[in-house]
């Protein structure tokens, strides 16, 4: 199993960014709660990819959450990879709805998985997007079985984010007093 | 035709071809039916029923491909076998493995263990169009048909139909996604590949639906046996130097699989090979 937790700058902002995205769909991902990002230059291909499946994944989500995908509905492409591996995908969550999100992402992934080989890995990354602008993205690389700490991780960090909220705002007053 | 006693018992079909295809006529049939009466339930449930009808028959086909020296079609098959039972069981629960489903999933997978392959290709596609198996609709992330991938409609499953696709790399893994892509093998002509476990398993069991199980080890060989100088290849094929892989040990290892019979078998007492001790292939 790897869980890597590392600060990054692919927040949501950045991705409504990207050049490839027309006017349209950059409306459409205003305000979401989840954006599903493709993985972009794979093996030099023109344009941007998502993971075999991602269709099923995206009508999942959208019975709970408000998610779209960073990408122009002409040129959305899956590639295929023969590898036994279980390529999830790639998600922008912001804070409120991280939480909310990893229970969906779980439950998808218990229902997907449930007749293969409890020894399949999966492969996903979810960018929690700091409401202070920081952004920290989680890699994991495991058995579905072990997702858990990957909803534990995404819950850790949003309850951190928010405890650091009130933690300021409770020495605000007081330093203020002091002085 | 009472079609609950024929999916109870697929060992009564081995070997008996027209009945075989008389109850492939009488499934098609009730779907055929039940699809001019508009019965979606009806259509559907048939539908499972049909499929693991196949699902079961396919399976006493594999021995048959063993039989016939046809290890890379049978392994194909095994694949197949495996994808129906994951569609069998999105849409039917078992109660009591009733149908051999279960047994027949567990047994896909220790056949598909006592094959050599050990290297398979990995194609990299990019889907550029799909299409509804069911309505033949071009199918984009935001604008779909009504049919969900999975689901049946009318007896008919849906499937994405990937219609144009580049190839965008290849690579080599040993644990594909999709099992058929062995590297070295198309068919029984071009096979090179030796199948010492199959035939072994073969000469030991009387049907397919024999119970087995395998218990892989290590057994010695005295190093007296073997010839090898300490600078030549192990004699354990570890394409290790002999002095720094069995040298050091008590003898040369070998990887040796056990079959462990739950029952005798005819074939196993008539060779002699069923005892307390398990049967043991080195």
């Amino acid at each position: 199993m790897q869980l890597i937790i590392t600060e990054t700058d692919e927040n949501i902002t950045y991705w409504r960014e990207r050049p490839y995205l027309n006017y349209n769909t950059k409306s459409l991902l205003d305000r979401v709660d989840v954006i599903i990002v493709p993985e972009e230059n794979f093996r030099g291909h023109e344009t941007p990819l998502f993971p075999s499946n991602m269709m099923e994944l995206y009508d999942a989500l959208k019975e709970h959450l408000n998610v779209e995908a960073a990408i122009n509905d002409e040129d959305y492409r899956e590639v295929s990879l023969n590898s036994k591996k279980h390529r999830i995908g790639k998600f922008v969550v912001v804070m409120l709805a991280a939480p909310l999100f990893v229970t969906v992402l779980g439950n998808y992934i218990s229902e997907r998985l449930k007749n293969e080989d409890p020894k399949d890995e999966i492969e996903v990354e979810i960018i929690v997007n700091g409401d202070n602008g920081k952004s920290k993205s989680i890699k994991y690389q495991g058995t579905a079985r072990h997702f858990d700490k990957v909803a534990e991780t995404v819950k850790d960090i949003v309850n951190g984010e928010h405890n650091e909220h009130r933690t300021d705002s409770a020495q605000s007053p007081a330093s203020h007093r002091t002085k | 035709m009472n079609i609950e006693q024929i999916l109870r018992n697929p060992q009564l079909r081995i070997g008996r071809n027209e009945e075989l295809i008389a109850s492939e006529t009488y499934f098609k049939g009730r779907i055929n039916f039940y699809v001019s009466e508009n019965n979606e339930i009806a259509a559907n449930s048939w539908a499972i029923l049909y499929s693991i009808f196949n699902v079961q028959n396919n399976y006493i086909k594999i021995f048959e491909l063993f039989e016939l020296g046809e290890y890379y079609l049978a392994w194909c098959q095994l694949e197949g076998i495996e994808i129906a039972i994951k569609s069998i069981l999105k849409h039917h629960k078992f109660i009591d493995d009733e149908y051999k489903i279960l047994f027949i999933k567990e047994y896909v997978l220790k056949l598909q263990s006592l094959f050599p392959y050990k290297l398979f290709g990995s194609s990299e596609l990019v889907k550029k169009e799909i299409r509804c198996s069911i309505c033949d609709s071009i199918i984009s992330l935001r604008n779909r048909c009504i049919h969900k991938k999975g689901e049946l409609y009318m007896g008919e499953m849906c499937s994405f139909i990937v219609t144009k696709s580049e190839m965008v790399g290849m690579s080599l893994v040993n644990e594909p996604f999709n099992k058929y892509s062995v590297i070295g093998v198309t068919k029984k002509d071009d096979d090179t590949y030796k199948y010492p476990q199959i035939d072994f398993l073969m000469s030991i069991i009387d049907h397919p639906f024999t119970e087995w199980r395998t218990k892989d080890s290590k057994v010695l060989e005295s190093h007296e046996k073997f010839n090898s100088g300490r600078n030549e290849e192990c004699p354990c094929r570890s394409r290790k130097k002999y002095k720094k892989c069995c040298l050091k040990k008590d003898g040369i290892e070998f990887d040796h699989t056990e079959f462990i019979l739950k029952y005798p078998t005819i074939k196993s007492q008539q060779n002699n090979t069923f005892s307390k001790n398990p049967t043991r292939l080195g």
